[in-house]
């Protein structure tokens, strides 16, 4: 039987007789969706979500073909046999997206309880599907089988889309809940969330509308149900952000490539509803022109995504090249500790019996032997320092330098040490001058071993690098900016601008520095700098250059 | 092993192939299935449908509708009925029917374009 009133559609689904929006709701969503979902199928087939995304989108092209040829058929036997395939593809939709959310919040596949449940709720669908209970009759006045579709049957399968409403939102609030705040998988879950349930509740309850209206007569046909199918754009819409900001179904898209998709796709479909040949003859040639520069803007993002993808993996190897080198770094600094007490105790003992046999405490010795002592007691002096400076700089990288912070007067200690050290200076031939500009109590809270040592440092570096002139130290404060600082000038070796910048490096020495025979670690500045940070202060040099003498500034809080 | 792990997909997809193929048995091989289609309505006698000839609705036409068995219909009218007089008529003799009038209590009949009331003045 064919109705009458109609004319027969061309390629099955071209008809002049339904609205024109048809085509433009149905298609480029059906192609749209088919599009997407194939494609992260496509990427990863064996991953769960990525297959029932797949299967949701299938079944969802599946509902849209059989309504378009519902719309457009004339023969009642084609329409009667794809009007039950209406509820089948419904209670599919509905199952596949309660196992979709499933799997996208547990990134696992559906338990096998849950999907014989399911399995057993959707079966009366297809077992009555080709009896009275799903359809009874055609109307080849209207063209539709509205009227003889069996209420029971309809109410059970949108039943099951009004269950896969409430189930996924279950799931999805769980999910919500069980996830920390601001973290990723929420706003994942929020985005999702808001995508199938926009889709679900849009696609059901609007078609079950539509549906129970002409089934009762008050409408000619469902034509409103069109309008339940954009639920589908915003799901898949939200589906795009979250592929390309979250990677989410492991994919990896760049938003210009879907964009493209769904261009192609609109002025496709739009071409399918132009009324007039010059219209559609336009439309033709927009999407001939957006094909073309498609496929150009898409070699090229390709080649920018391998580039990126290749950036991307090589800064994981780069961190993770990092985290080994940390790791290295922390055993060699444990090494150094370990050997460096294993060295310090045998060395105190070399030190004491060569200053005991020089001070002939074990009788009177020659005079060479004596000075060979001598040499023995300077050599292991010079050799606990550098063990001291080991030492120091594994407490620094690992955390473990204690500071005991005491007030004390930071003018005294200066000009104290000056004292001390004034002998070694004259040894040398040189003059060590001490003054101060103090306009405050030069009072400083710090670890007053450790200043001590800092200053000591810094002065004795003035007299080793000195070989002729003086040494000039000055004691200064600024009250306004509550500082106090100590100027080490010296008329020494000096430096460039280039070895003043890495000066305070570990193991970096002057490049002029064995021009007067002196040796050295490359530890000191370092430690000494790290000390002053610890405590509020820091370092400064500067120098005019090679030859031309070097000021060292140290500063420290004033303790008002 | 397989079909355990695959029991959802195996089930559905011969449940689909059951259902299509029961389907087009029943619509296409054994055409068991009702139609209803226009006929004609006294409106002087009966509550007819009143209906647009055309989409200006200029003029109007009144028609009640038949329900037969598909089979019954096409072995005396064919596929289409359009210039078939029985199909016209419901006269149970010739071929079992049920008439539909439009009826005041399940929808709007008072709208002069489709599906009018027209009073049974009998």
């Amino acid at each position: 039987m064919i109705c009458h009133y109609f004319s027969e559609p061309q390629w099955l689904i071209i008809s002049p007789d339904v609205p024109a929006l048809l085509y433009y709701t149905h298609i480029p969503v059906a192609l749209l969706a088919l599009i997407i979902g194939t494609y992260i199928f496509s990427k990863m087939p064996k991953r769960p979500q990525n297959q029932y995304l797949f299967l949701l989108t299938l079944s969802f092209f599946g509902w849209i073909t059989i309504n378009l040829i519902a719309w457009t058929n004339i023969h009642a036997p084609v329409i009667l046999s794809v009007w039950p395939l209406f509820g089948i593809f419904t209670a599919l939709i509905s199952v596949f997206s309660i196992y979709l959310t499933y799997t996208f919040i547990n990134n696992d596949d559906v338990p096998n309880t849950l999907k014989a449940t399911l399995l057993l709720l959707i079966t009366p669908i297809f077992i009555f599907s080709h009896t009275d209970l799903s359809i009874e009759g055609f109307n080849i006045s209207d063209c539709d089988a509205f009227g003889f579709e069996g209420l029971l049957f309809v109410t059970y399968y949108n039943l099951l889309g009004v269950l896969a409403i409430i189930w996924t939102a279950y799931f999805l609030i769980k999910a919500f809940v069980s996830n920390p705040k601001s973290s990723v998988q929420r706003k994942k879950i929020v985005l999702f969330g808001l995508g199938i349930q926009s889709f679900l509740i849009t696609f059901i309850s609007i078609i079950w509308i539509a549906g129970n209206l002409a089934n009762a007569g008050i409408i000619e046909d469902s034509y409103f149900e069109f309008y339940g199918l954009f639920g589908m754009v915003a799901f898949l819409a939200l589906l795009g952000i979250l592929i390309t900001q979250y990677k989410a179904f492991n994919v990896r898209v760049v938003s210009a490539q879907t964009l493209l998709v769904a261009l192609v796709i609109l002025v496709g479909s739009q071409v399918t509803v132009a009324e007039t040949r010059l219209v559609m003859l336009v439309g033709v040639a927009t999407l001939v022109l957006i094909m073309i520069s498609g496929l150009l803007l898409n070699r090229s993002i390709k080649s920018e995504l391998k580039q990126r993808e290749k950036i991307e993996s090589l800064a994981k190897d780069l961190t993770k090249a990092n985290e080994r080198l940390r790791e290295l770094d922390k055993q060699k600094s444990e090494f150094v500790s370990i050997a460096s007490h294993q060295l310090r105790s045998p060395l105190t003992t070399i030190r004491g019996y060569a200053s005991m046999l020089a001070e002939g405490s074990f009788g009177t010795m020659s005079a060479k032997a004596t000075e060979a002592a001598g040499r023995i007691e300077e050599a292991a002096k010079l050799m606990a320092m550098s063990i001291e400076d080991y030492l120091n700089i594994s407490r620094i990288e690992a955390g473990n330098m204690k500071y005991i912070l005491s007030d004390f007067n930071f003018k005294e200690m200066v000009d104290t040490i000056c004292d001390g050290l004034r002998a070694e200076a004259m040894k040398k031939g040189l003059v060590l001058l001490f003054r101060s500009d103090i306009n405050s109590r030069a009072i400083v809270n710090a670890d007053i071993g450790k200043v001590n040592q800092i200053i000591h440092n810094l002065i004795n570096n003035s007299i080793k690098y000195t070989p002729q002139g003086s040494i000039s130290v000055l004691v200064r404060d600024d009250i306004q900016k509550k500082k106090i600082f100590v100027d080490i000038t010296d008329t020494g070796i000096g430096m460039s601008q280039e070895t003043i910048a890495k000066l305070f490096h570990k193991f970096s020495r002057a490049d002029n520095a064995n021009s007067v025979n002196v040796s050295g670690t490359g530890l000191g500045l370092f430690v000494a700098a790290k000390m002053a940070e610890a405590m509020g202060g820091e370092i400064t040099a500067q120098s005019a250059g090679d030859g031309m003498g070097s000021t060292f500034t140290l500063t420290l809080p004033l303790a008002m | 092993m397989f079909f355990l792990k695959h029991f959802f997909s195996i089930t559905v997809v011969l449940l689909l192939a059951l259902s299509v193929t029961s389907t087009h048995f029943r619509f296409f091989v054994l055409e068991d299935y009702q139609v209803k289609h226009e006929i004609q309505c006294d409106p002087y006698t009966k509550v007819c449908f009143e209906a647009c000839m055309d989409d200006l609705c200029t003029e109007t036409y009144f028609h009640a509708y038949a329900v037969r068995q598909a089979k019954d219909l096409k072995q005396i009218c064919g596929d289409d009925i359009t210039h078939c007089e029985e199909a016209l008529y419901c006269n149970p003799e010739v071929l079992p029917c049920e008439v539909v009038y439009c009826d005041p209590i399940l929808r709007s009949c008072d709208t002069l374009h489709e599906d009018a009331l027209i009073l049974d003045k009998t």
